[in-house]
């Protein structure tokens, strides 16, 4: 009897940014997700715990970033911001029933 | 209606400055007595003008540069921030922009304002004026333009 293993390694990059997440700073964060997306980077956790403040720029950047990563086999979690006030944006904007969202990087890992 | 408190902004039309209002509008409010859940107004607010300041940036000035005139005002009779812009950029008719689909990339900003607020009313510059209350879409108001010669806006939030 012959046995073949292979074994699989699935590469996951969370990325976190501390601080607002706006119009101002998306184009920062923006370029940090190409970078890693021209490595061959396609499966993404968004660590969103230390956002205290996410804008409709910042939200549009994640939603172009799940398109893209999609097209190519992959997805994108995100981690919930820790602040309430940041948890009511995403809930207001629906950006909930788009990605999977969980408390933790650790439990976002586990959502792939 | 009394008026309690005004203050009075002038910014560069320029994404760098988004930070100043917001720092504004909080420390305007964490002294106003009585204001439940003051954290999420005072965030509320921050993000619903912070979103309009976006929108005049990119769309009315189309990232050309301008001035925006900010004023805050608190009023006593009800309690209520009233926050007025005002812009010399492109007008445009609010009531055609569709509120967003959850994976759209554009028009969340017009949503916010709306859902943030108690109130949202614009008077496009030498044109027409449009009013939101809360979660209604736009309808169309026949009051005088307020500062005819420049877009106008006013947002209203309960305190």
């Amino acid at each position: 009897m012959e046995i073949t293993t292979t074994e699989h390694t699935l590469r996951i990059v969370v990325v976190q940014p501390h601080g607002r997440v706006d119009a101002f700073s998306a184009p920062k964060l923006q370029e940090r997700f190409e970078q890693l997306q021209a490595e061959g980077v396609a499966l993404f956790v968004c660590d969103l715990s230390e956002v205290p403040f996410i804008d409709s720029a910042g939200m549009a950047l994640l939603v172009a970033l799940l398109k893209q990563t999609r097209e190519q086999g992959g997805d994108v979690k995100l981690v919930w911001p820790v602040q309430e006030t940041a948890r009511r944006v995403i809930t207001l904007t629906r950006f909930d029933r788009v990605f999977a969202m969980a408390e933790s990087a650790a439990a976002a890992l586990k959502l792939f | 209606m009394s008026e309690l408190a005004l203050i009075r902004l002038d910014l560069p039309g320029n994404i760098k400055y988004l930070n100043v209002p917001g720092s504004c509008i909080a420390a305007m409010l964490e002294r106003e007595d009585e204001i439940e859940e003051r954290d999420v107004v005072i965030y509320q607010v921050q993000l619903a003008v912070h979103e309009l300041c976006v929108n005049i940036i990119e769309h009315a000035y189309a990232e050309t540069g301008g001035r925006i005139e900010i004023i805050l005002s608190i009023c006593a009779d009800p309690h209520q921030l009233l926050i007025e812009t005002c812009d010399s950029g492109l007008p445009f008719d609010p009531s055609l922009v569709p509120d967003p689909d959850p994976l759209s990339e554009r028009g969340r900003g017009l949503y916010i304002k709306r859902h943030f607020t108690n109130e949202v009313t614009y008077h496009a510059r030498g044109g027409s004026g449009w009013r939101s209350n809360g979660q209604q879409v736009w309808y169309r108001i026949a009051e005088p333009h307020p500062q005819p010669g420049y877009n106008y806006w006013r947002l209203r939030k309960h305190l």
